[in-house]
C-alpha cells in the first residue's frame, strides 16, 4: 500500500526543484513505490522528462545505473551495450551494537556521527591516500538513511571488471592484512629475513608503522601489559624504550625478535581499527542501481544530498527535504522522541502535535505517524 | 621479440598479415604442436623450451591455436593452455634482460615505471591483470612491485590475454578438421569427484584435487590431507580422497606415490585440524578464479 502522505509531500519536494544526473539519457532508472526497486529499465532522453516523471510520479525510490549504456532501456542486461561503470562505493553498516540502551530507531544521531566519521576515514585514508583519487574525482552524497555513497566517474575506473572493483572493497576491509604480513618474516633459521614496513610507507604498511610508532613513543609499562606483554618483558621494553623507537624510526624490526608477536598483534589491531566494511555487492555488481543524489529516501524522507565538506555535515540538519519554517500537525500510534533538525521533538501516542514539516515526513516514512485530521 | 612472446600486441599484425586464405596444412600443425604442447606444459615441472624461436611461426601458431581452442570450446584446455603460455613466457622471461622485460611488462601496463625496489604501476592498470591488490604495496593510486611480484603479476597477465576468447572463429573445414584432430591428441579432462564437506568444496581444493605438477604434489597432497581432516573425514575415507588426488596427478617424469601422500596423511592427522586458504595460492595451487579470500576467511578474520 502506498504510503499518501509521504508520497504527497516527496511530490511537493520534486515540483520545487530540478534534479540533474550525470550522463542521463545512457543510464537506466529503477523506482519504487513500495520497495526500493519495483520496476526498472527505464530510460529518458532528456533532463526535463525525468523531472517530469519524477514529479507526476513521486517514487518513494529513486535510482539509477552506475553503468553506461547505448540502450538503457533495453532487455535484457547485455542488450543494453554497457559503455562503462562508474565506480561507487556505499558504507551502510549499522551502529547499534555499539550504544544498544540510547540507540533510537527513528532518527540516531550517534549512529548518523559514526557513520560519517567512518565514511570521512574511507576518503580521506582509502580513497585519496591509498588509491589515489584526487578530492575533485569524488563525488559524496548522504544516502538518505543510514549511511554515504562514494561515485568516482574518472575515464580510468569505467574499464575495471567486477573483480577489480572486488578488489578496492577488500583492501579497505583489510582483508589479507593482518599482523603475519604485515610482519613477515621470509625464509627460515639463521636465513630468515622480517619484511617489515619502512619510515614513508603507505598503504597497510604506513598505517601500522604509524600506529606502531605511536605505541613505542608513549610505552608505559601498564600501556605494554594492556597490549600483552608480560610484566618482564614490558620492563624490558621500558628499559630499551629508545632503543626500540630508534629502531621503528629507521625500519630496523630485525632488532626487535623477542617481541615479534607484540608486534604482530598491534598489527592486527590497527587492521581491525582502520578498516571500513563496504556493502560490496554495490560496488562489484556492474548492473547495479543506486540511489539518485539529491533524491528522497523513502524510509525516512531525507534528501540523498551531495556533501561537500564532509567532516562538517549533519544529515538530521543539512539532508532536510523542507525548511524549518513549514509544520504539518501529525499524530504518532506510539510514544516517540528523537532530536532532529537541532532540536528534541517529544510526540504522545494519540496527541496531535505540530511539527517541522520534515519531521512529519520521516516520522510518516517510519510508519509510526499519521497527518492529523 | 615476438617469437618468444606472441601474446604482445604488435603480433596481432603479424598474424593479421599472414590472412586467414592463406593458413595452410603446416601452419596447423604448428598450431596443434603449440596447444599440445602448452597443455602438457602447464602440469609438468621441466618441458624443453625452443632457444630462438621464429617471430612469424611462433605468432602463427599461437594464433592459430587460439582458434582451435575456441573451435573446441572447452573451457578446460582453455585453462590449461593459457597456463602453459604463461609457464614458456615466465621461462623466457627469467632470461630476459632488464630493458626486454620492461618492454613486455609495458605491453600490459602501459604507465610501468622502475622505480626503488623495482617498480610501480598505476593501480587502474594493475587491476586489469592483478587479483591481489590487498597484499599488495598500494600508495597514492601507486602499486610497488618488486621483481619477484611483477614476474608473478606477469604470469597472470599473461595467462588472462591467453585465455581470451577471439572475436571470430573460422568455421571451414580445414580448421574444424584440425580442431578435431587436436581434441584427440589432448589429454582428456580430469573429473574430480564431488565430496562433502564444506574445505573439500572450494574451488580450490577441487582444484589441487584435479592434479598437481611435478614440484607441487607434496603441497598438494598438504591442502588435501588439511581439507579432509578439517571436515573431520576418518582416516580411512581421506585415504580414499587421496588416492584419486595421486591418481590424478599422473606420472609425469617422477612418479607421486600413494606412500608419499599417505605419509603426508599421517602427519597431518596426528595434529589438530588446520586448513590455510593463504598456503594454497603461495605455493601457486590456487585456481585463477580463485576468490581469495574466501568466505570462510573473511568470516574468520573478522572475528
Amino acid at each position: 500500500m502506498t504510503n499518501e502522505p509521504a508520497k504527497e509531500l516527496f511530490r511537493r519536494y520534486y515540483v520545487a526543484r530540478t534534479l540533474t544526473v550525470p550522463a542521463l539519457a545512457q543510464r537506466e532508472f529503477g523506482f519504487g513505490f513500495e520497495s526500493k526497486i519495483d520496476y526498472r529499465h527505464k530510460a529518458f532522453g532528456s533532463e526535463g522528462e525525468f523531472n517530469d516523471f519524477m514529479r507526476r510520479e513521486a517514487p518513494l525510490y529513486a535510482s539509477y545505473s552506475t553503468a553506461r549504456y547505448s540502450l538503457p532501456a533495453a532487455r535484457p542486461m547485455p542488450r543494453k551495450g554497457s559503455l562503462g561503470t562508474d565506480l561507487v562505493f556505499d558504507l551502510d553498516k549499522t551502529y547499534e551494537s555499539e550504544h544498544p540502551d540510547s540507540h533510537n530507531a527513528i532518527a540516531c544521531e550517534r549512529c548518523l556521527s559514526r557513520s560519517r566519521d567512518d565514511a570521512l576515514r574511507f576518503l580521506e585514508e582509502f580513497l585519496i591516500a591509498d588509491f589515489g583519487f584526487k578530492k575533485s574525482d569524488v563525488a559524496v552524497n548522504f544516502s538518505g538513511n543510514k549511511g554515504f555513497h562514494f561515485h568516482v566517474r574518472t575515464a580510468a575506473v569505467q574499464p575495471l571488471s567486477s573483480l577489480a572493483r572486488k578488489q578496492l572493497c577488500d583492501y579497505a576491509g583489510g582483508f589479507e592484512v593482518s599482523g603475519e604480513t604485515l610482519l613477515e618474516t621470509l625464509g627460515e633459521g639463521k636465513a630468515a629475513v622480517l619484511r617489515s614496513p619502512q619510515p614513508g610507507d603507505g598503504g597497510w604498511r604506513g598505517k601500522f608503522y604509524s600506529s606502531a610508532l605511536g605505541i613505542a613513543q608513549n610505552a608505559t609499562q601498564e600501556s605494554l601489559q594492556e597490549n600483552g606483554l608480560t610484566k618482564g618483558k614490558a620492563a624490558k621494553f621500558m628499559e630499551q624504550k629508545a632503543v626500540v623507537v630508534s629502531a621503528i624510526e629507521r625500519g630496523k624490526w630485525d632488532y626487535l625478535p623477542w617481541s615479534l608477536d607484540f608486534w604482530r598483534k598491534i598489527a592486527d589491531d590497527t587492521v581491525r581499527a582502520h578498516r571500513v566494511e563496504l556493502d560490496k555487492p554495490v560496488s562489484f555488481d556492474l548492473a547495479r542501481l543506486i540511489r539518485i543524489p539529491g533524491t528522497l529516501h523513502g524510509s525516512s524522507g531525507l534528501v540523498a544530498k551531495p556533501v561537500d565538506d564532509l567532516a562538517k555535515f549533519e544529515p538530521l540538519k543539512d539532508a532536510l527535504a523542507f525548511s524549518g519554517r513549514e509544520r504539518q500537525a501529525v499524530v504518532c500510534d506510539h510514544d516517540v522522541s528523537f532530536d532532529f533538525g537541532g532540536q528534541t521533538l517529544d510526540v504522545r501516542a494519540g496527541v496531535t502535535v505540530e511539527l517541522p514539516l520534515s519531521a512529519s515526513l520521516l516520522l510518516y516514512c517510519r510508519g509510526v505517524a499519521k497527518p492529523a485530521g | 621479440m615476438l617469437g618468444k612472446y606472441p601474446f604482445l600486441t604488435a603480433a596481432r599484425e603479424l598474424a593479421r598479415a599472414k590472412g586467414l586464405e592463406r593458413i595452410g596444412f603446416e601452419d596447423l600443425e604448428g598450431a596443434k604442436r603449440r596447444v599440445f604442447d602448452a597443455v602438457n606444459r602447464a602440469a609438468a615441472k621441466e618441458f624443453p623450451v625452443m632457444e630462438n624461436p621464429s617471430d612469424e611461426s611462433s605468432v602463427i601458431s599461437y594464433a592459430l591455436g587460439r582458434l582451435l581452442l575456441a573451435i573446441n570450446d572447452s573451457d578446460y584446455y582453455w585453462q590449461k593452455f593459457s597456463r602453459g603460455e604463461a609457464v614458456l613466457a615466465m621461462q623466457y622471461l627469467a632470461r630476459e634482460p632488464a630493458p626486454g622485460v620492461l618492454k613486455v611488462a609495458r605491453d600490459f601496463f602501459p604507465s610501468i615505471a622502475e622505480a626503488e625496489g623495482g617498480y610501480s604501476i598505476p593501480m587502474a592498470e594493475y587491476l586489469a591483470y592483478g587479483s591481489q591488490l590487498p597484499s599488495t604495496r598500494l600508495s597514492a593510486g601507486l602499486v610497488s612491485l618488486t621483481k619477484r611480484g611483477l614476474f608473478e603479476l606477469l604470469k597472470n597477465a599473461v595467462a588472462r590475454r591467453a585465455k581470451e576468447k577471439p572475436p571470430a572463429v573460422p568455421k571451414n573445414d580445414l580448421f574444424k578438421s584440425a580442431a578435431e584432430e587436436l581434441k584427440a591428441s589432448l589429454p582428456k579432462p580430469i573429473v574430480v569427484r564431488e565430496y562433502e564437506g564444506s574445505h573439500l568444496t572450494l574451488p580450490c581444493v577441487k582444484a589441487v584435487l584435479a592434479g598437481a605438477p611435478e614440484g607441487k604434489r607434496y603441497y598438494g597432497s598438504m591442502v588435501i590431507a588439511n581439507a579432509c581432516r578439517t571436515d573431520g573425514l576418518g582416516k580411512a575415507a581421506a585415504t580414499a580422497v587421496m588416492q584419486e588426488f595421486v591418481n590424478n596427478c599422473g606420472k609425469q617424469t617422477h612418479p607421486f606415490t600413494m606412500r608419499e601422500a599417505e605419509a603426508t596423511l599421517e602427519w597431518v592427522y596426528r595434529r589438530p585440524p588446520f586448513f590455510n586458504c593463504n598456503a594454497i595460492r603461495q605455493h601457486g595451487l590456487a585456481p585463477d578464479e580463485c576468490a581469495f579470500p574466501c568466505t570462510r576467511d573473511r568470516a574468520k578474520r573478522r572475528k
